[in-house]
C-alpha cells in the first residue's frame, strides 16, 4: 500500500514536470513547426537567385557537418552565421570563394563537370534546388542516418557520439584557405573554467565548443565581455541569441532541455 | 640650449643662401643628401610594409588559438597590426579581398575581446 502511494506521488510529480515543461516550451519558441530530420539545419539562400530566374539555393548542413568542422566554413571560408548574410554570388564561387572553395571538382562536385563519356554535366540543380522535385542528389539523408547513433532531436542524429565513435571524421583544414595557427602548448588552457561556474547546472564545455567552432566564432559576436551578472535568459536563447545562435538551428535544439540543464529546470 | 645662439645660427644660414653662391651649392648638396637619406629610410620602411598581405594575415590570425596566453602589450600590438592590414586589404584589387577583410576583422575583434577580459 505504502509503495503504491509513493508510486502515485512520483508519477504525479513526473506528470506535472512534463506538463510544465511542455507548457513552457509552448509559450516560448517551440511553437514553430518542428522541421523533419532531413530539413533540420537546411538554409535557404536567396539574395540573387530568384532575381536572376534561378531557384533559390538550399544549403544542407547535415552533409557538410558530417565532413567538416563548423570553424572551417564559418571562420576560414567566411560564411556568416545568418541565412543570406554572406551575400554569395556565382562569381564569388567561380573565384574559389565560399561554396567554390570546395565545389570546384576537387573537394566536391563543380557547377559544370565533364562525364566519363565526355559530355558536360550541369550540377546547378543540386544547389539551386528549392522546392524542386526529382533532383538526382548523390547523398541520401535517411541512408546516412541509418549508420549513425540516433538522437532524439534535430537531425535525429547524436552528432557528438558519431564523432566520438569515429563514424564521422571532421576535416578542419583546407589547403590554400586555412592557416596554420600557433598551437597551445597545453590544450587544457582552453578550459577557462572560471566563468563556466557562473552558469549553475548548465553543461557547457568550452573546450569542445572551441574545437568545433574556433574562438572567433563566439567571441565577441555571440558572447561579448562578461561583466559578471547574469546577462541572458532562456528567452534570449529561444530568440536565437547566445547559445541559441547555433542551438535550435544547426546544433541540437532548445527543446532538448536536458541537453544543457543537468537538473530538470523546475 | 641657448635660444640666442640658435637664432644667430639661423640668421647666418638664411643670409648665406641669399647672398653667397658657393655656400648655396654646399647648402644644396647638404639638402640633397638629407633628402636622399630620408628617401632611403622611407623606402626601407616600405620594404618592411611589403611583407605580402597574405603572409601578414597568416602571422596575425595565427595567434587566435593562443590569444589567452598573450599579455596586454602583445595583444595591443596585434590589434594595431590588424588595423594596418585592414587598410592594405581595402586597397587591394582582388576578388578574395572581402573574405580576408572578414577574417582579419574576426581576428582583431577576438584580440580585442581577450584584451578587455584582461582589463586592458
Ligand atoms: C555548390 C553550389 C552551387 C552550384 C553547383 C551552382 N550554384 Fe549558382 N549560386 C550558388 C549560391 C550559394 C548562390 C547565391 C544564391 C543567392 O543568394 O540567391 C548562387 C547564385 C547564382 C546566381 C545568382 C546571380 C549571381 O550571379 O550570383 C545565378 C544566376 C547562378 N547561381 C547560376 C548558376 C548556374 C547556371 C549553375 C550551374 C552551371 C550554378 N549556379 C551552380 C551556389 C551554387
Ligand atoms: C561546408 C560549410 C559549412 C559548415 C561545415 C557549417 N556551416 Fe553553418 N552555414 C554555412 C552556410 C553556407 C550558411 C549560410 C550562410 C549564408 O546564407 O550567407 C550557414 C549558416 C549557418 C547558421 C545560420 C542559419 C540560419 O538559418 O540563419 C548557423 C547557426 C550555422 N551555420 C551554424 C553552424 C554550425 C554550428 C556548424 C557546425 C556544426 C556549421 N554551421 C557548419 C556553411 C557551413
Ligand atoms: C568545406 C567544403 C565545402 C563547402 C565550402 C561547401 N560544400 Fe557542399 N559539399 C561538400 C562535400 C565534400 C560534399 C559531398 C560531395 C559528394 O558526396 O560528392 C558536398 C555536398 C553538397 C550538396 C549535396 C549534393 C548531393 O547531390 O548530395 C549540396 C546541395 C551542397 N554541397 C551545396 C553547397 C552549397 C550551396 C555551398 C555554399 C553555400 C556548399 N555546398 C559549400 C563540401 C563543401
Ligand atoms: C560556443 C561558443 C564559445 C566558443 C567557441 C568559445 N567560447 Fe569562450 N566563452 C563562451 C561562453 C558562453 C563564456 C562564458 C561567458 C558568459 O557567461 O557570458 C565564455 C568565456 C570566455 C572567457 C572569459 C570571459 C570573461 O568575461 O571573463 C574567455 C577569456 C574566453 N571565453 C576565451 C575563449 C577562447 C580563447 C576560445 C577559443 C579557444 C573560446 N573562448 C571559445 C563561449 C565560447
Ligand atoms: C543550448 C542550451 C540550453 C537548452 C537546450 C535549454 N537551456 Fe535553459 N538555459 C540555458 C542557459 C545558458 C541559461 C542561462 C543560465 C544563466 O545565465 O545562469 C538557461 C536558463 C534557463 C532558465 C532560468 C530562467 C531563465 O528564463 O533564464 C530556465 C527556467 C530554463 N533555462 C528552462 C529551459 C527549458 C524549459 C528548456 C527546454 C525547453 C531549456 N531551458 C533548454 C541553456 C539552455
Ligand atoms: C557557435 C555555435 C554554438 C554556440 C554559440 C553554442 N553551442 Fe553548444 N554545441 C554546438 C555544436 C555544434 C555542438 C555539437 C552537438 C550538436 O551539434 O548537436 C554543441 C554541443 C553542446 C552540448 C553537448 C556537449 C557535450 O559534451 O555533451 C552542450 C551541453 C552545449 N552545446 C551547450 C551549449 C550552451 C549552454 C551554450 C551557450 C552558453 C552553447 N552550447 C552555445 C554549437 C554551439
Amino acid at each position: 500500500m505504502r509503495i503504491v502511494t509513493k508510486g502515485y506521488i512520483l508519477g504525479a510529480c513526473l506528470l506535472v514536470f512534463f506538463l510544465v515543461t511542455a507548457a513552457y516550451a509552448a509559450t516560448y519558441g517551440a511553437k514553430k513547426r518542428r522541421p523533419k530530420p532531413h530539413e533540420y539545419g537546411a538554409v535557404v539562400i536567396n539574395n540573387f537567385s530568384a532575381k536572376n530566374r534561378m531557384r533559390p539555393v538550399v544549403f544542407p548542413h547535415w552533409i557538410h557537418r558530417a565532413k567538416h568542422t563548423c570553424r572551417l566554413c564559418h571562420v576560414d571560408i567566411g560564411f556568416a552565421m545568418r541565412a543570406g548574410g554572406t551575400e554569395i554570388t556565382e562569381d564569388d564561387n567561380k573565384a574559389g570563394l565560399y561554396c567554390g572553395a570546395c565545389h570546384n571538382g576537387t573537394v566536391a562536385f563543380a557547377p559544370k563537370e565533364t562525364s566519363a563519356k565526355g559530355e558536360t554535366v550541369e550540377n546547378c540543380d543540386r544547389c539551386h534546388s528549392y522546392r524542386k522535385e526529382g533532383i538526382p542528389f548523390k547523398n541520401d539523408f535517411y541512408e546516412f542516418k541509418k549508420g549513425m547513433p540516433q538522437g532524439r532531436f534535430g537531425n535525429g542524429i547524436d552528432w557528438l557520439k558519431a564523432e566520438d565513435e569515429g563514424r564521422v571524421k571532421l576535416v578542419d583544414y583546407l589547403e590554400g584557405v586555412s592557416i596554420r595557427r600557433q598551437k597551445l602548448k597545453n590544450p587544457e588552457d582552453i578550459e577557462i573554467s572560471a566563468k563556466e561556474t557562473g552558469m549553475p547546472d548548465i553543461i557547457f564545455s568550452h573546450r569542445k565548443h572551441a574545437i568545433w567552432n574556433g574562438c572567433e566564432l563566439c567571441h565577441p559576436e555571440i558572447f561579448g565581455v562578461n561583466r559578471g551578472e547574469v546577462k541572458y535568459t532562456m528567452q534570449d536563447i529561444f530568440d536565437g541569441k547566445f547559445c541559441g545562435a547555433c542551438h535550435d538551428i544547426v546544433a541540437f535544439p532548445n527543446s532538448d532541455c536536458q541537453g544543457c540543464h543537468t537538473k530538470p529546470v523546475f | 640650449m641657448n635660444p640666442e645662439k640658435t637664432f644667430v645660427g639661423k640668421a647666418v644660414v638664411c643670409n648665406g643662401i641669399a647672398s653667397r653662391p658657393r655656400e648655396a651649392v654646399l647648402w644644396n648638396l647638404l639638402m640633397s643628401l638629407g633628402i636622399l637619406f630620408l628617401l632611403l629610410s622611407a623606402s626601407t620602411s616600405w620594404g618592411e610594409e611589403e611583407v605580402p598581405w597574405k603572409d601578414e594575415f597568416e602571422r596575425l590570425c595565427g595567434y587566435t588559438d593562443v590569444a589567452t596566453t598573450l599579455d596586454v602589450p602583445q595583444l595591443t600590438e596585434l590589434i594595431t597590426d590588424c588595423d594596418r592590414l585592414l587598410e592594405r586589404l581595402e586597397m587591394l584589387n582582388d576578388p578574395k579581398k572581402k573574405t580576408y577583410i572578414f577574417r582579419t576583422k574576426k581576428c582583431r575583434d577576438l584580440f580585442r575581446f581577450i584584451l578587455e577580459t584582461k582589463g586592458g
